[in-house]
């Protein structure tokens, strides 16, 4: 949840809006009526807000003070107003307003909250700038800034490459055509041996008039293209766009791989993901940890407090083994009460001293609803080393799961 | 499956065709390493091929003779060549070939097919084209005809959102034009936007070069991309293709997200979310409808007597045979193990009965025949038909039809009102 500052004096645009920005769960909106509402709310919570949306004409401030006021405390707006005014084009200038948008319909409202949320995405979005002229890297990072999206830089494609394999929460590459050694369209070539268009989005950007280099550019995979003689607006607005589109792809992934009471991983990505970690190791001859978890007498929680404390059991172990494993770790809800995870790159030591810890992290775990206070424990089976296959490999920590309910719960059972 | 005509008289390139077209299950490739054999091939598949993948120089026909063949046959080329000389280039240039492709390193066989997977999609996806000027509308028309996309035409916002109103023209993707009277290109967008999101219907819009600020304002507005005033031929058919691959993507993934992995039926999620759009409306209509649940009979014996594999092919025959005789509105799905559900609108009770009694029928006539062993099963059937309190609801009482049929000896399809 991000904190974002709405003023408007007139009612009706607030519940519009307010109606809009419910569509959104990360917003958290605070609404002012006036300038003097408004300038309280940002000495409470300074330094909090990440975006405002400023109507600029208020019964207390006729004359944009608000715009100047959300400039003095850094934070990036988008201005909404009724009167179709030159001088306004010269505030956008100015460092951190986003866009000026005529408040005619209900869809220029919907278009102001969708730039508020796109920026306060771009916050926790990282992208890669590739350009050999450091002059354009720069042009090209402070206009970013101004969206809220801090950019990597590299000066070539073999950097580029780096940087993108070792960073792999960069969302979008920006690359320019005319590169030495390696140009635009060989890196965009080898990016998409790696990454699929739903996964990496590729912008490229070229001042040459070179025919065909769009279509060029476009049939071997990049997302968009965009002449080097930018606005800021029209390279913000298409690096918005296609970042909006990369979320779209990801929410409907998350659908297809994640499990949806607890947003665990389920069953098939597990084996999609996990097959290739196991090959990978099979290969370097390197032992993995599979652990399967297990409520304790989970039966006796849904009986005793009903289903929906029973989910609430589940939904707990998800957040206890995120808190505890390392992000590189896979872990899966198989169903039920049952969980899942893979881990590589792990000493037998440290897998024993890892689950001991997730056990008693449980035991020692009260949770408190509505309705009732209650503890559980867990049973966690492990098998560690390389057998014959994944599946093989569950099926043994499946059985030291059984050895572990067996000798009295509240245990972990390695097998090796 | 549609057919593909390959030639090339390099055994190295058709064994890398061979490879990566092993990735497209719907092409059927049709291999010539001569002029002689394709035009044997041709003859012998008269009218059938939907694409051609073309070697310019040949053993006996070394000038691009092969061109002018697949095009008196009236069949979109594509040409993969390691070079094009000036003489070639002018008659591939009065040609219909949509893309030339050289032969200069390892990832050109990968665009080639490309190329030809795209234009056999074409073939099945519709386009709107929005412009005010016939003139506009035609020359665009003719680009997109000529990679066998079929078009619509619409004068303006209006008529195009009148199109895009019947469903059953299946539109995936609309380029309009800025200003036109009645509802301009950006007001079209954004009615378009209310109704579909951008991984549903692509908007590609169109504009002069001087209403720069104009790309902005229909990018924010849910434009999936823009093109300026004058374009190529090339430009556009580009930025459409790789717009429709995107939407391809999108369904793709959402069918693993939506559909059963061993049977391709949709799963109890999309099931629910589907089905609660249907159930609301005809709530509202207070029109009757059907919920049918379906079951193997004993199949635990068929898992237990043939093994896992053979159950899981009998799970996949269940969705076969109602595939087959349900009406493609009907919404089906597995809900898990052997057990399908399906909720049927616009069906009267007597309608439901039949189909049902159909259903049931054929699946007692119906033998699965693999390698050395020939099983057969019959299924239960539950139904209530009506219109209750939910869905779920609904569910529940076809499940306890289905416990009816099963107790009264299965086989048999049973109705609760």
């Amino acid at each position: 949840m991000k904190k974002v500052l709405v003023v408007d004096d007139e009612q009706k645009v607030l519940a519009l809006l307010k109606k809009e920005i419910e569509k959104h769960d990360y917003i958290a909106p605070y609404f002012a009526h006036s300038y003097k509402d408004a300038l309280n709310l940002l000495s409470e919570h300074q330094g909090e807000f990440h975006a405002a949306l400023l109507d600029i004409n208020l019964p207390d401030a006729k004359n944009k003070e608000i715009v100047e006021l959300a400039t003095f405390y850094n934070i990036p707006s988008v201005i909404l107003t009724d009167i179709n005014d030159e001088k306004i084009e010269d505030t956008f200038l100015q460092k951190d307003i986003l866009n000026i948008i005529s408040k005619n319909d209900l869809s220029s409202i919907v278009c102001a909250v969708n730039d508020i949320s796109r920026t306060l995405k771009n916050y926790d979005t990282s992208i890669l700038i590739v350009d050999d002229s450091e002059v354009y890297r720069k042009i090209l990072k402070d206009s970013l800034k101004k969206i809220k999206l801090d950019a990597l830089e590299a000066s070539n494609g073999i950097e580029a490459l780096n940087i993108v394999k070792n960073n792999q929460n960069i969302s979008l590459v920006l690359i320019d055509y005319e590169m030495p050694d390696m140009d635009g369209i060989e890196l965009t070539l080898r990016l998409r041996r790696l990454y699929k268009r739903d996964q990496l989005g590729i912008i490229a950007i070229s001042v040459v008039e070179e025919q065909n280099i769009i279509s060029k550019f476009l049939k071997i995979g990049a997302n968009d293209f965009v002449n080097k003689k930018f606005t800021h607006n029209e390279i913000a607005t298409r690096i918005n766009s296609n970042l909006e589109l990369l979320d779209l792809f990801r929410q409907i992934k998350d659908m297809a791989n994640k499990d949806f009471l607890t947003g665990a991983y389920n069953r098939r990505f597990f084996f999609d993901t996990g097959n290739y970690t196991y090959l990978k190791n099979k290969r370097d001859d390197s032992p993995l940890a599979v652990a399967m978890i297990d409520i304790d007498k989970f039966k006796n929680i849904n009986d005793k407090f009903g289903h929906d404390t029973g989910d609430i059991a589940i939904q707990e172990i998800k957040k206890i083994l995120d808190k505890n494993l390392r992000a590189s770790d896979l872990m899966a809800r198989f169903g039920g009460e049952e969980f899942c995870v893979l881990l590589e790159d792990i000493s037998y030591e440290n897998a024993r001293l890892l689950f001991e810890k997730i056990r008693n992290k449980f035991q020692n775990n009260i949770i408190r609803t509505d309705k009732h206070t209650f503890t559980f424990t867990v049973s966690i089976g492990v098998y560690f080393g390389l057998s014959d296959s994944l599946e093989d490999m569950i099926k043994l920590s499946d059985e030291a799961l059984y050895i572990a309910k067996e000798s009295g719960r509240n245990r972990v059972e390695i097998k090796i | 499956m549609k057919k593909v005509l390959i030639v090339d008289d390099s055994q190295t390139v058709l064994s890398m065709l061979k490879l990566e077209l092993r990735k497209h299950n719907y092409i059927e490739p049709y291999f010539a390493k001569s002029y002689e054999e394709a035009s044997h091939l041709l003859r012998k598949h008269n009218g059938d091929f939907h694409a051609a993948l073309l070697d310019l120089h040949l053993p006996d026909a070394p000038d691009a003779e092969i061109v002018s063949l697949a095009n008196s046959h009236k069949i979109p080329s594509i040409v993969l060549t390691g070079r094009v000389d000036e003489k070639v280039q002018e008659s591939l240039n009065k040609s219909e070939v949509l893309n030339v492709i050289l032969k200069n390193d390892p990832s050109s066989i990968k665009f080639a097919i490309q190329d030809i997977s795209r234009t056999l999609k074409n073939y099945d996806t519709n386009v709107l084209v929005v412009d005010d000027s016939k003139l506009y509308r035609d020359v665009l028309s003719k680009s997109l005809k000529k990679t066998k996309l079929n078009t619509f035409q619409a004068k303006d916002g209006q008529e195009a959102l009148e199109i895009l109103a019947d469903k059953s023209k299946n539109i995936s993707l609309v380029i309009t034009d800025y200003e036109m009277p009645r509802l301009n290109g950006l007001d079209l967008t954004i009615k378009i936007r209310e109704e579909y999101n951008k991984d549903q219907l692509a908007i590609i819009a169109i504009s002069s070069l001087e209403a720069k600020d104009i790309v902005n304002k229909f990018l924010k507005f849910g434009a999936n991309d823009f093109i300026t005033k004058p374009f190529s031929d090339t430009e556009i058919v580009t930025r459409i293709n790789s717009n429709l691959e995107l939407l391809d993507l999108f369904g793709r993934i959402k069918d693993m997200a939506n559909k059963d992995f061993l049977t391709g039926a949709y799963n109890r999620r999309y099931f629910f979310d589907s089905g609660a759009s249907i159930y609301n409306k005809n709530k509202r209509k207070d029109a009757n409808m059907a919920v049918a649940m379906l079951d193997i009979d004993k199949f635990k014996n068929i898992n237990d007597t043939y093994g896992h594999d053979i159950g899981d092919i009998a799970i996949k025959e269940v969705k076969k045979i109602l595939d087959k005789t349900l009406r493609s509105s009907d919404l089906m799905a597995r809900f898990g193990g052997e057990e399908f559900c399906v909720l049927l609108e616009d069906i009267s009770l007597q309608d439901t009965e039949v189909v049902f009694e159909k259903i049931k029928e054929k699946f007692e006539k119906n033998t699965i025949e693999i390698a050395n062993t020939t099983i057969s099963y019959t299924v239960s059937i539950g139904i209530y038909y009506g219109i209750s309190d939910s869905l779920d609801e609904m569910i529940r009482l076809s499940d306890e039809a289905l416990y009816i049929a099963k107790e009264s000896g299965r086989n048999r399809v049973e109705i609760k009102r």
